[in-house]
């Protein structure tokens, strides 16, 4: 499951001064434990690339589906609240 | 394509090539991926000027014109006897350039990583066209079979389109060579499933493939089925480079890793005809399958300075 949010309502507008932020929840399996990523990635327009430019990530790592989707869900909510009303999903 | 033709370097005046290939539409359309439309560009940077943007190549097998995208290596223009293997990669618009990827700034960076590979001496010169991928039409045209519940299926008719109308026009345009040994096809996700199964389909014409994180599971995997009842006939093996990161979860590890068993299975050979990465911390995305980009070439195009 990925979404990548959008600072804006049209993202068909050019690029500049645009920000993304990427939420991706991967089952990532596991022999032991079941684990569970929750990755974020921030992207924003580089004047000196002339293109959106993304930087690190950050990760959280859940053992249970339930907590981990109900993370995401949280996270989503309040990337979306913060000024980023537009969601492209990658599924 | 209004954004790109301002932004880009366009190959040649659109007028000449259409009377000399017949094939390339005057009439240039936006650009769209999975559905949306690619992202609109800056006016300021040009695009580098050993890549070749050709709009709107037009196909008699599908219904939508695509744009290709051509990168040269470093020294075609100095050594115009030259001739150069040539590498064919899907969803040409994540390969090179930010402005025009699905996500925007993510792309495979093929530019840089090949001139570094082949400045380094580790891989031949090469050449490689990047097929821009339809939109909506991408998962038709990636996909060998028709699913009930998501279609597609067109995979048979995509690959008239590169084998009888985009390789001879690339090699109209280009030094290419055009021996098996000399012809690579490759992809990520949809793009590494179709380039495995037009491998298999042409296995005269592709020597090498590239398969980069590929969706084993399209119609209940059937692929290897396919490979399983194709393998045999091939005469001889196309060198395989195939990839998987382990964080693009469990589903996909686990099909890529049944690939490779099958693979061997049917008699390719590890470390010969044959590679297997499991990437650490790989993920399933452009900026991902660019760290790959330098390693797979090296494997298929190998230079003569290692």
């Amino acid at each position: 499951m990925t979404e990548i949010l959008w600072n804006t309502n049209s993202p068909h507008s050019p690029l500049r001064d645009h920000k993304l932020v990427e939420l991706r929840l991967v089952d990532l399996g596991g022999k032991e434990e079941h684990r569970y990523l929750l990755r974020e990635i921030h992207a924003a327009w580089s004047a000196s690339a002339q293109q959106i430019e993304w930087k690190g990530f950050e990760d959280r790592m859940y053992l249970d589906e339930r907590e981990a989707e109900q993370s995401f869900a949280s996270r989503r909510a309040f990337i979306a609240n913060a000024g980023f009303p537009f969601a492209t999903s990658l599924n | 394509m209004r954004w790109l033709a301002d932004t880009l370097t366009v190959v040649g005046d659109q007028r000449s090539e259409k009377e000399a290939t017949g094939r390339l539409s005057l009439d240039s359309r936006e650009s769209q991926s999975e559905g949306r439309e690619a992202p609109p560009q800056s006016n300021d940077a040009p695009m580098h000027p050993r890549l070749r943007l050709h709009q709107a190549f037009h196909s008699s097998y599908l219904p939508t014109d695509r744009n290709v995208i051509v990168y040269l290596p470093p020294g075609y223009d100095e050594s115009p006897e030259r001739t150069y293997p040539v590498l064919y990669l899907h969803d040409g618009q994540n390969l090179f350039d930010g402005r025009t990827s699905f996500v925007p700034g993510r792309t495979w960076q093929v530019l840089d990583h090949a001139d570094a590979a082949i400045e380094a001496g580790e891989v031949d010169p090469l050449v490689i066209v990047g097929i821009y991928n339809t939109g909506d039409r991408r998962l038709a045209e990636y996909t060998h079979e028709y699913n009930w519940q998501m279609g597609g299926g067109d995979a048979d008719s995509y690959g008239k389109l590169i084998t009888q109308e985009l390789m001879p026009w690339i090699a109209g345009q280009y030094r290419v060579r055009r021996d098996r040994e000399s012809v690579g096809l490759g992809g990520s996700s949809l793009g590494a499933l179709v380039s495995l199964y037009l491998g298999l389909r042409y296995p005269a014409l592709f020597g090498k493939l590239a398969l980069l994180s590929p969706s084993v599971w399209w119609n209940h995997k059937s692929i290897l089925g396919y490979l399983n009842e194709h393998a045999p006939q091939v005469w001889e093996r196309s060198k395989i480079w195939l990839d998987v990161g382990d964080h693009e979860g469990q589903k996909t590890l686990r099909d890529v890793e049944h690939l490779a068993r099958r693979l061997k299975a049917n008699g390719w050979k590890p470390g010969e005809t044959f590679h297997f990465e499991k990437v650490d911390g790989g993920t399933h995305d452009e900026a991902s399958w660019a760290t790959r980009v330098r390693p797979m070439l090296r494997f298929l195009f190998p230079g003569s300075v290692r």
